[in-house]
């Protein structure tokens, strides 16, 4: 049944502006308020929190292919017992497929999902400072196809979070957008930044959510790059990974005084294609 | 079949479980374990189902992927039914922490998921969620001439402020060995053939009596925060953070054991020393296992 698909993925490569558009949707929820420490949307993908709650399982204990065997129907099963209308849930995953050749992802509630699209470019210094690594450091986790976000050393459990597979860049890209059994539409943070109404505007639009003038405006003012960063200065942020910043610049272009042109070259000889396709090069 | 004393309960099983203490049979056992069909579902009258389980307050069944099924029901009768290809650590493991808490909460026991040493004439307990280093804490102690008490699952007596450790057996990853210069125990200990945690164990030292709890460390790990901070919890902030830690305790509610929970922990908390600890995800062993120490 249409109506129980409630699964809006709000999906993105890390660092590419999936927290601003989570803080977007918490604001036009909440009136306006944002508490960037207890964002109104509903989890992330690799949750072990979610997980062990819906399994009794005490995840850490799982290889990591059980959990992709099992990580759909836990949130299949989120959806059926939701009240809500809609289900955000972020994910950082790439669009891949379990040992049974299944999607990791759940398909049979998803009602849609929002791709966050970025300049790889302005990416690599975003994700070298959120992980408090190197430029090149970053640059070639973003060029190796077998990248995995919170991968722990020796295959070792501790961490809050399932592995979350991204390929890389533009394989984590062309996986979202590749023809999925659900609808997925595009957006690019330089088009959030450049024209944020008529962005998110589209967005809800494409996800059905009905709003007016005046609360899309107070929604996109409440979430705006500023009011997060003090946020973070103010009371801290939990997805900080590393005591650096995770609210940096949030400019487009700023590649320009950061990278080196052979960093250039390293990003745009590898993801060519899916840079031109859009508009990145 | 074999006997053993685990959980604070005599339990004979068709299955080798040597993470027990072995036993001979002078009781009747409480618990019975054996090797068959378990259900395919549950069908009795406010059955709970979640995503590969299934509850009541009788009756618990696990089906774990290709591993096992498992069928606990009324706090004495363990069914488990190893899948094709499953290896037995496996098997064991899932037996031993799952379906062990359904049988302990059908027996409305309290069980805490903490490690513990002991302190003087009672015992300490470490709790927080996985990977915050209870086990790791434990072993620290250890290293530093403490005895263990229990590891994983600790059980708190109803009518007074003791615990019964449950097995004696601990359970760390490979990088707490060598984080703290410990060897790295041989394969044959990895809980599970392709994960890097290993069990040790302390058989002869494992203490069957219910020795006083003295004080909680609930230990949390924060990326924000930049040392390791330590508070002392009273009333509804301690009850809150040991309820928190009841040992699966998502299914004390589809059981009903909301009040028996109340009850043990509200006395457990009016009678003992609360603390949180704050660490970072670089504090060492060294920096934690000193603030703990302090407040002992």
């Amino acid at each position: 049944m249409e109506s129980d698909k409630k699964i809006v993925w709000l999906a993105s490569y890390p660092k590419s502006g999936n927290t601003w558009f989570r803080a977007f949707i918490t604001a036009l929820l909440n009136n306006g308020e944002v508490d960037i420490n207890n964002l109104a949307t509903d989890g992330i993908f690799s949750s072990r929190r979610l997980f062990n709650e819906q399994t009794d399982l005490e995840s850490n204990l799982l290889y990591d292919e059980e959990a992709k065997q099992m990580q759909g129907n836990v949130f299949n099963h989120i959806c059926a017992k939701a009240k809500q209308r809609h289900l955000f849930v972020k994910i950082h995953d790439a669009y891949t497929y379990n040992s049974d050749n299944l999607p990791v992802i759940p398909t049979q509630n998803t009602l849609c999902a929002i791709y966050i699209i970025r300049n790889p470019l302005d990416i690599a210094g975003s994700l070298a400072n959120h992980k408090d690594d190197t430029l090149d450091d970053s640059i070639d986790f973003m060029n190796n196809k077998q990248s995995v976000f919170g991968k722990q050393e020796d295959e070792v459990n501790t961490s809050l979070q399932f592995r979350q597979p991204l390929l890389d860049w533009s394989g984590h890209v062309n996986s979202w957008t590749a023809k999925l059994p659900f609808p997925v539409m595009v957006i690019r943070y330089e088009d959030m930044l450049a024209d944020a109404f008529e962005t998110f505007k589209q967005a809800l639009l494409f996800m059905g959510i009905k709003t007016d003038k005046q609360q899309l405006e107070t929604a996109i003012a409440a979430s705006s790059f500023e009011q997060l960063k003090q946020k973070e200065t103010d009371y801290g942020f939990k997805e900080r990974i590393r005591n650096t910043s995770f609210f940096r610049s949030g400019k487009a272009g700023n590649w320009k005084n950061e990278l080196t042109s052979q960093q250039v070259s390293a990003i745009t000889s590898q993801h060519q294609n899916t840079m031109a396709k859009y508009g990145y090069i | 079949m074999y006997y053993y004393r685990g959980f604070g309960l005599i339990i004979a099983s068709q299955i080798m479980l040597p993470e027990l203490l072995p036993y001979t049979l002078t009781s009747t056992p409480d618990v019975h374990i054996s090797i068959g069909k378990t259900p395919e579902k549950l069908t009795a009258a406010g059955t709970v189902h979640k995503v590969g389980y299934a509850i009541n307050p009788n009756e618990y069944l696990l089906q774990f992927l290709n591993v096992a099924n498992y069928y606990a029901a009324n706090g004495n009768n363990i069914i488990v039914e190893p899948l094709a290809g499953s290896d037995e650590k496996s098997v064991r493991l899932f037996l031993l922490t799952g379906v062990m808490a359904a049988i302990l909460h059908q027996r409305n026991a309290v069980a805490l998921n903490a490690a513990a040493i002991k302190h003087l004439d009672g015992v300490v307990l470490f709790c927080g969620y996985a990977g915050s280093g209870k086990s790791a804490m434990l072993t620290k102690f250890i290293q530093n001439g403490y005895k263990p008490f229990c590891d994983d699952v600790c059980l708190i007596q109803h009518n007074d402020v003791k615990a019964m450790a449950a097995y004696p057996t601990i359970k760390n990853w490979e990088n707490t060995f060598t984080g703290m210069g410990l060897p790295i125990p041989s394969t044959d200990n990895k809980i599970r053939p392709n994960l890097p945690k290993y069990a040790t164990y302390f058989h002869d030292e494992f203490d069957t009596d219910a020795l006083p709890v003295k004080t909680i460390f609930i230990i949390h790990k924060d990326h924000i925060a930049k040392s390791v901070e330590i508070k002392k919890l009273a009333g509804i902030e301690a009850f809150a953070e040991v309820h928190n830690n009841v040992y699966h305790r998502l299914q004390i509610y589809p059981m009903k054991k909301e009040a028996i929970h109340f009850q043990a922990i509200s006395k457990l908390v009016a009678n003992i020393n609360v603390y949180q600890v704050t660490r970072s995800s670089n504090t060492g062993f060294d920096e934690l296992f000193q603030t703990i120490q302090k407040h002992l």
